[in-house]
């Protein structure tokens, strides 16, 4: 086990190196140096070159990029101009706020997909499970700004039931927090998207599951449905909530862009957001690369999470 | 799965239908109140407003009965917020909303415009009156009004405009990027010596005569980024360091103090707390700043010597990710004045308007098109464009009505020449309004005959009588060459009308003349840094491109294309503009005596195109007219992308 967790966190290093290669290579291509978008139309070229000079933007590309991954080898993603902050200051400040919104999102779509899932597979086949299905399939194919413009349609401008957005004087983790009405919709919006996508593996793992010897085993000791369902049902269909759940983290932390960005809500996806508008070369760097490092993380979380919940499953 | 009875499965699908009834219903809400507002305001364009100087669209909201006291909201766009609170503002970070802020925060020296009008508001300035010129227009005297405080009780004096002057030429001096502004060999640097005689006075001796009105309302209103500053205050160079007194005869410890405020100014975390920030002039005071959305709060400056005083007690600006989520607040009431309103909801205006919301908007002071490039070698294009008929029949082949009607749905006025049609200037000549070449096809089919082309309609237009003579192409034209040219355009999804007027120019270009444009879409950081010829690595692009659309420019209230299209490969005159009447007219508009001489040039502009010319589009904003009123002038201003929030007030009875 410790082999193998070895093995993939060189795996994921060398991810990483290659997703900042592919990345800096790109945005370098498209944008040399940020000095035109930072010293503005009205820079003289040799203004240009001394801002050039003084950044190190003036060295072989190949140089930049080895002093640039030296840099966030130490948790350094280099400097916004725009925002004149450091990138690394930037995610801190944003990463709570995000990390809250998708989390809470996921929390809420682990409790209601779990249970629907399980109820649509022992009602398989009726109306209530045709139902659900339809909405849950209806939901799923639904972009979530789409789902998040017709619930601020009916529940902020229609029924005046939450704000449409989140009010700009939320600016803390726990301001978020300790204002449910604010971040109502949003959470909304992303717990829908997600319930949807859950209770699909959940509906198709636990009716696999229903179909074991185990809990034939179990119906014939005489244990009531209920106990059934929860005590042995329960944790062989979750399995698939576990991997679910460790690809979840990259939006956990990196934001969800689109979510953040419909609501107004000051996180990680809105801070890329923005800086894709800027020309925030720094900022979109080290977002695609924090997401890159997230994703592979997220896998190896999830794959050694469930080991630990399946002990029938060997890691080699 | 097995298959269900047919009435489950009816039943599945009915509630898949719901769902999705829910989702078009969603929409429909949306699109069935763009319809009945689209019937309503079918009629929906510009009216010439005299009074307000400009043309309006919509109906302004009323000013109503004041109400002092309260909280007004105004959103602010994210990516146009304030980065920089420094009044020395750097190219970097001369944002909307930095201008906004430090405009809010300290008195510029003339500041403008007047409601729309590209005029200098001697309410709203330290100075109080025009710079008095003497000694052949090259001394310059400027009286500041008497009275006036800074937020610590001392007073405004000449001293503190000295001290804006000596901080900006040693920020120059450093680098010129340190002052947006800047125009190498201009103000401050044109600036040889400056004097106090007594504390409203500065007289300023300049290296060379000046033209009085380019030197107000272009050298020292400069868009409202000229300042006193708080000499007695700000004269450090480390926080809670030793004030440095001889700024004045020491340029190095002038740029010392310069680095110190300037490094301040771009610490957004501590905008609202450091000290140095606390002592301003304008109307209002920093009470709260956010660094994390960068929304701020105001509150009024009881010492601001300006007219109109703030009427509101808190001005709340809040920041918005996009128009769609500024407009939903409004709808919900959470916000109060949207500036910037989305043109493609233009529609919307009266479904909007029975909730309580007006829109209205007017257009910007400044020109948009397509810049020629005069030194295209591709398919002879820099020679084509060079002959006054070519760059006479694309003007004659810009359907402007069309392009105002049919694009901006009347939200936009016609542009000639570099003075718009509206807003209205004292500077204006009469073809501002009065075009030289009016869009008439047949006239520039005719124009190109009578000059040696071979015009075929919807296919390729070609020189046929090469040569310089009368009914010839032209100097470098050979027989054969085509009219045919790269236009490039921003992205769609960047400026779409940008994008849909050349192309409404090209079609009927192609159709009616056999001129073929080629259409390339380009980021404006290529378009700005690539196609031009203003620097080495742009004239490697040379014959990529034979027209930058990138936007256009906006202008100084002294309308002077200086920098524009004078002095080849230098500045901003990227197609390599080479005409020297005009030239000459741009060096009277600086350096004559002639008040009128900016006039004359303007409307040699009309008559001798360098650019495509294209109408001025408006910039639209919404108010919660239930509850907040301003004089016309406090509205009006906005449609110039500058706010005074001390105009505005809430009404008697707003909730």
């Amino acid at each position: 086990m410790i082999g193998y967790i070895i093995r993939r966190l060189i795996v994921a290093l060398i991810v990483t190196i290659g997703i900042a290669a592919i990345t800096f290579a790109g945005l370098h291509y498209l944008q040399p140096s940020p000095a035109a978008t930072v010293l503005g139309t009205k820079a003289q070229p040799a203004a240009i070159a001394a801002w050039n000079k003084q950044h190190g933007y003036d060295r072989p590309e190949a140089a930049q990029f080895v002093s640039y991954i030296g840099h966030l080898a130490r948790g350094d993603f280099g400097y916004s101009y725009k925002l004149s902050q450091s990138v690394a200051a930037l995610f801190k400040e944003n990463a709570g706020r995000s990390a809250y919104l998708s989390g809470a999102a996921l929390v809420l779509a682990l409790l209601i997909a779990i249970p629907l899932g399980i109820y649509q597979a022992v009602k398989r086949n009726t109306i209530a499970d045709y139902t659900l299905s339809a909405v849950n399939l209806t939901l799923y194919s639904m972009p979530s700004f789409f789902l998040g413009i017709i619930l601020i349609q009916f529940f902020a401008l229609d029924w005046h039931i939450f704000p449409p957005g989140v009010s700009s004087s939320i600016t803390t983790t726990w301001g978020a927090i300790t204002h449910p009405l604010q971040l109502a919709l949003p959470i909304l919006t992303l717990t829908f998207i997600t319930v949807a996508s859950f209770s699909r593996y959940m509906r198709s793992s636990a009716l696999d599951n229903l179909g074991q010897d185990y809990i034939r085993l179990a119906r014939a000791k005489g244990l009531s449905e209920r106990a059934v369902l929860a005590r042995h049902l329960l944790r062989n269909a979750c399995l698939p909530m576990i991997t679910l759940t460790g690809l979840s983290i990259p939006s956990l932390v990196a934001g969800n862009l689109l979510i953040e960005v419909l609501f107004n809500y000051p996180g990680l996806g809105l801070l890329f957001y923005n800086a894709l508008g800027n020309a925030d070369y720094n900022i979109l760097l080290g977002y695609t690369i924090l997401g890159g490092v997230l994703t592979v993380v997220g896998n190896l979380i999830a794959d050694i999470a469930i080991t630990a919940a399946d002990p029938r499953i060997r890691l080699n | 799965m097995t298959r269900g009875n047919p009435i489950v499965r009816a039943f599945a699908i009915c509630a898949l239908l719901i769902v999705t009834a829910l989702a078009v219903a969603a929409c429909g809400s949306s699109s069935s109140s763009g319809n009945s507002s689209s019937a309503k305001n079918g009629n929906s364009s510009n009216v010439s407003a005299n009074s307000l100087g400009t043309t309006l669209f919509g109906v302004l909201p009323p000013n109503g009965t004041v109400v002092k006291g309260g909280t007004i909201t105004q959103g602010q766009l994210s990516g146009q917020t304030p980065v920089y609170i420094f009044p020395i503002i750097n190219s970097e970070d001369v944002t909307t909303g930095t201008i906004s802020l430090v405009s809010n925060l300290y008195m510029p020296l003339y500041a403008g415009p007047t409601g729309a009008r590209p005029e200098t508001d001697y309410n709203l300035s330290a100075a109080a009156s025009a710079p008095v010129a003497s000694n052949g227009d090259k001394t310059y005297t400027i009286h500041l009004k008497p009275g006036l405080k800074w937020s610590n009780g001392q007073p405004i004096t000449s001293k503190d405009f000295l001290f804006f002057i000596d901080l900006l030429k040693a920020a120059i001096k450093a680098s010129p990027a340190n002052w947006a502004q800047y125009v190498p060999g201009e103000f401050p640097m044109s600036v040889t010596s400056a004097t106090t005689p007594n504390a409203t006075t500065i007289v300023m001796n300049l290296n060379k005569a000046y033209n009085p009105g380019f030197f107000l309302n272009n050298q020292v209103q400069d868009t409202n980024n000229v300042f006193p500053l708080p000499s007695q205050v700000w004269n450090v160079d480390s926080a809670g360091g030793p004030h440095i007194t001889d700024w004045a005869t020491n340029p190095a410890d002038a740029l010392k103090i310069y680095t110190y405020l300037a490094k301040a100014g771009g610490s957004v975390a501590t905008f609202a707390s450091n000290p140095l920030w606390k002592v301003v002039s304008g109307p209002f005071k920093l009470t709260s700043f956010s660094a994390t959305n960068s929304s701020y709060v105001l509150t009024p400056n009881p010492s601001y010597g300006g007219t109109p005083k703030p009427y509101a007690n808190q001005i709340d600006v809040n920041t918005y990710t996009g128009y769609d989520a500024e407009l939903n607040a409004m709808k919900s009431g959470g916000l109060d004045i949207m500036v910037g309103f989305d043109p493609s909801e233009i529609s919307q205006t009266g479904t909007l308007k029975s909730e309580g919301i007006d829109v209205f908007g007017g257009p910007s002071w400044g020109w948009f098109g397509g810049i020629y490039n005069f030194e295209d070698g591709a398919n002879h294009f820099g020679q084509v464009i060079t002959q006054l008929y070519a760059r006479q029949a694309l003007a004659y082949l810009t359907d402007q009505p069309g392009i105002i009607k049919g694009i901006y749905k009347g939200a936009a006025v016609p542009a000639y020449g570099p003075i718009p049609s509206a807003p209205t200037s004292p500077y204006a000549p009469p073809d501002a309004t009065d075009p030289a070449y009016p869009y008439n096809p047949a006239k520039a089919v005719a124009l190109l005959k009578a000059n040696g082309w071979k015009v075929v309609p919807n296919g390729q237009t070609t020189c046929a009588k090469a040569g310089t003579g009368a009914g010839e192409c032209g100097a470098g034209i050979p027989a054969g060459t085509p009219f045919k040219f790269v236009w490039a355009n921003q992205p769609e999804s960047v400026s779409s009308t940008g994008v849909l007027e050349s192309e409404a120019l090209g079609s009927i270009a192609k159709q009616q003349a056999g001129i073929n444009i080629v259409f390339q879409t380009k980021t404006f950081n290529f378009l700005v840094s690539k196609y031009t010829n203003t620097s080495p690595d742009g004239l490697k692009q040379k014959d990529d491109w034979g027209v930058n659309n990138y936007g256009g420019l906006f202008m100084d209230y002294y309308p002077t294309q200086d920098g524009v299209w004078n002095h080849p490969h230098t500045g901003l005159n990227t197609g390599s503009a080479n005409d020297p009447v005009g030239a000459g007219l741009i060096h009277q508009s600086v350096y004559g005596t002639n008040p009128k001489a900016v006039t004359n040039e303007a409307s040699y502009w009309g008559t001798h195109p360098p650019a495509a010319f294209f109408p001025d589009q408006d910039y639209l904003l919404a108010v919660n007219s239930k509850k907040v009123g301003s004089v016309p002038d406090g509205w009006m201003v906005m449609t110039q992308q500058q706010w005074y929030p001390q105009y505005w007030h809430l009404l008697k009875g707003a909730s």
